[in-house]
């Protein structure tokens, strides 16, 4: 009943649940050197070239990272990704808030959104090059067109879904147009946004690394590919690992900063009272 | 509950100190579409006014459409026909002047925001100094100073009322409207919101406006009670609550106080019985 009470029992349950998380992690880590280690053990078992082993991947990867592929296909490529991922949050943000809240102009658009997500983004990439010539900008370009819509389609559904009362409260509250943006439907709408940035950071990724393949000169993709055809197998695999890191590095920074901007959803929805 | 407020209502005038003339709803009509498309008529020609620091409360049995008037007569929604005014002027929106304390506090209080965040929404458009100052004083006035830095969902639901209150008063309403304001909590917590509530009305001056289905919160706390009859709904009667202020626990023992809540659990029970075939506003027993 007192706040008090609710205050220690939340701390204990925080501090169960964090034991609970470093086991559950330590496992993962385990899990992992297990597969890495067979990993080794078939390669060197089977000895074929088109199967490096770990270790000397893992050699190539640190070749790359000192060298100029480091700055000429790593850090560009993650220029790209990030560039695009970010135009993808404000776009769907923004235009998925709007066209859900006004309801009439989101009913208006709907045949027109449905028409513009089915198209499969690398059906774009030969379009994007014929507007945008070859390079970050068309790589860019084809990111955002799949990546946004993830953003855009939950935001919508969630400014539909607003609890009404909400917008009453803001109203009686004499909060109107930017005001009521930022402080109310933005914030109620996070938990369903954040869902959706999440996809959009794999997506970004993904289209990141076709794009490049079927269009770029430079760029992880490109190197992976241009690896492949001239048959240097362990670079191949390096460039493969390198991509894995980078999209795990930035799952998990993403699920650091959702977790610190919505721990208030977390308290509610974990069996604080509603 | 950690305090209990039991402090007794600031002496304050008879009923009849109520001022000028604060709001005239006239002729309000009001329908609700269903889910299924179907159109219900929930409000029929509502006529009410309200004085400067007088306590209104509506009763009327379930259904009667109570919530569905208070937001026609708010501005949260259109009345389809009638007028409401605001000292002779016709109201379009949300006023400036007018505060609502809602029922599901859990819904009305932002998950995000801290208490004093939750309360400050209310007084943004002033100086921060002035809109910070404001708050703690409003806060203090329910008795959460102390809580000002926590989130709302970490507290009671009787305290988190008390900060859906606070938020209702650090604007200064001139009209406090409030929807069941006291459903959603236990028996002991409620009584001691409505004392609460006698108290910042006793001290801030403005007038309420209550809409409750407890007859006997409604006889405890107002100057008048107004009895909706079943929908489509109408203002069945009027009765004036001659109970001395202050109120306190006594007030609840006095054989006048149970006289008038039987008084109006009669009309609305009559009413009940009777749906359709009295006509509107007609007599059914002496009035007081």
């Amino acid at each position: 009943m007192s706040a008090a009470a609710g205050t220690q029992a939340r701390t204990g349950r925080r501090r169960a649940g964090w034991r609970h998380a470093l086991g559950y992690r330590v496992l993962g880590w385990v899990g992992l050197a297990v597969a890495l280690g067979l990993w080794q053990l078939l390669s060197v078992l089977l000895h074929k070239t088109i199967f490096p082993t770990f270790s000397g991947s893992i050699a190539v990867v640190g070749e790359l990272l000192t060298g100029k592929v480091l700055t000429e296909d790593i850090l560009p490529s993650v220029f790209r990704a990030l560039a695009g991922f970010a135009i993808s949050a404000v776009l769907g943000i923004v235009v998925g808030l709007t066209l859900g809240y006004i309801r009439w102009l989101g009913d208006y658009c709907s045949a027109v959104l449905d028409f513009l997500r089915s198209v499969p983004s690398p059906l774009l990439v030969p379009l994007a090059l014929l507007v945008m010539g070859l390079g970050a900008k068309m790589v860019i370009a084809v990111i955002v067109s799949a990546a946004v819509w993830p953003v855009l389609l939950n935001a919508f559904d969630a400014a539909r879904r607003i609890e009404p009362l909400y917008l009453d409260t803001a109203r009686i509250c004499g909060l109107r147009g930017f005001g009521l943006f930022r402080r109310i439907l933005l914030p109620a709408t996070l938990p369903a946004i954040f869902a959706g940035l999440r996809v959009a950071l794999s997506v970004s990724l993904a289209v990141l690394v076709v794009a490049e393949i079927l269009g770029a000169s430079s760029g992880i993709g490109f190197f992976i590919q241009n690896a492949q055809q001239t048959f240097a197998v362990p670079q191949t695999y390096a460039g493969v690992i390198i991509f894995a890191c980078l999209g795990w590095l930035f799952d998990t920074l993403f699920l650091f900063l959702e977790r610190r901007l919505l721990a208030w959803e977390r308290a509610l929805a974990g069996g604080m009272r509603v | 509950m950690s305090d209990s407020t039991s402090a007794p209502e600031t002496a304050r005038p008879a009923p009849e100190r109520a001022g000028e003339p604060l709001l005239d709803v006239s002729g309000l009509c009001k329908s609700l579409t269903a889910a299924d498309g179907s159109v219900v008529e929930v409000s029929r020609d509502i006529t009410l006014s309200l004085r400067e620091g007088e306590f209104v409360s509506v009763v009327g049995p379930s259904g009667a459409g109570k919530t569905t008037l208070l937001r026609a007569i708010s501005g949260l929604a259109k009345p389809d026909r009638g007028t409401v005014r605001h000292r002779g002027e016709v109201l379009t929106d949300v006023p400036g002047w007018l505060s609502i304390v809602f029922q599901e506090y859990n819904k009305t209080l932002f998950p995000w925001l801290s208490v004093s965040k939750n309360v400050l929404l209310a007084v943004r458009s002033l100086a921060k100094a002035d809109a910070r100052a404001r708050t703690m004083e409003a806060l203090e006035l329910v008795g959460l100073a102390e809580f000002s830095e926590r989130y709302p969902w970490e507290l009671s639901g009787g305290m988190q009322q008390r900060v859906a209150l606070a938020r209702a008063m650090v604007s200064q309403p001139e009209l406090l409207m409030m929807d069941e304001p006291f459903a959603s909590v236990d028996a002991l917590t409620r009584t001691s919101l409505e004392d609460m509530v006698l108290r910042l009305w006793a001290e801030g001056g403005f007038a309420a406006l209550l809409v409750t289905h407890d007859i006997g919160e409604a006889v405890y706390l107002s100057d008048r009670v107004l009895v909706l009859s079943a929908r489509p709904s109408t203002v069945l009667t009027e009765i004036h609550i001659d109970l001395p202020r202050p109120r306190n626990r006594a007030t609840r023992a006095r054989p006048r106080f149970h006289e008038l809540a039987e008084t109006v659990l009669s009309y609305i029970e009559h009413r009940a019985d009777a749906a359709g075939r009295t006509a509107p506003g007609a007599s059914l027993l002496p009035g007081n």
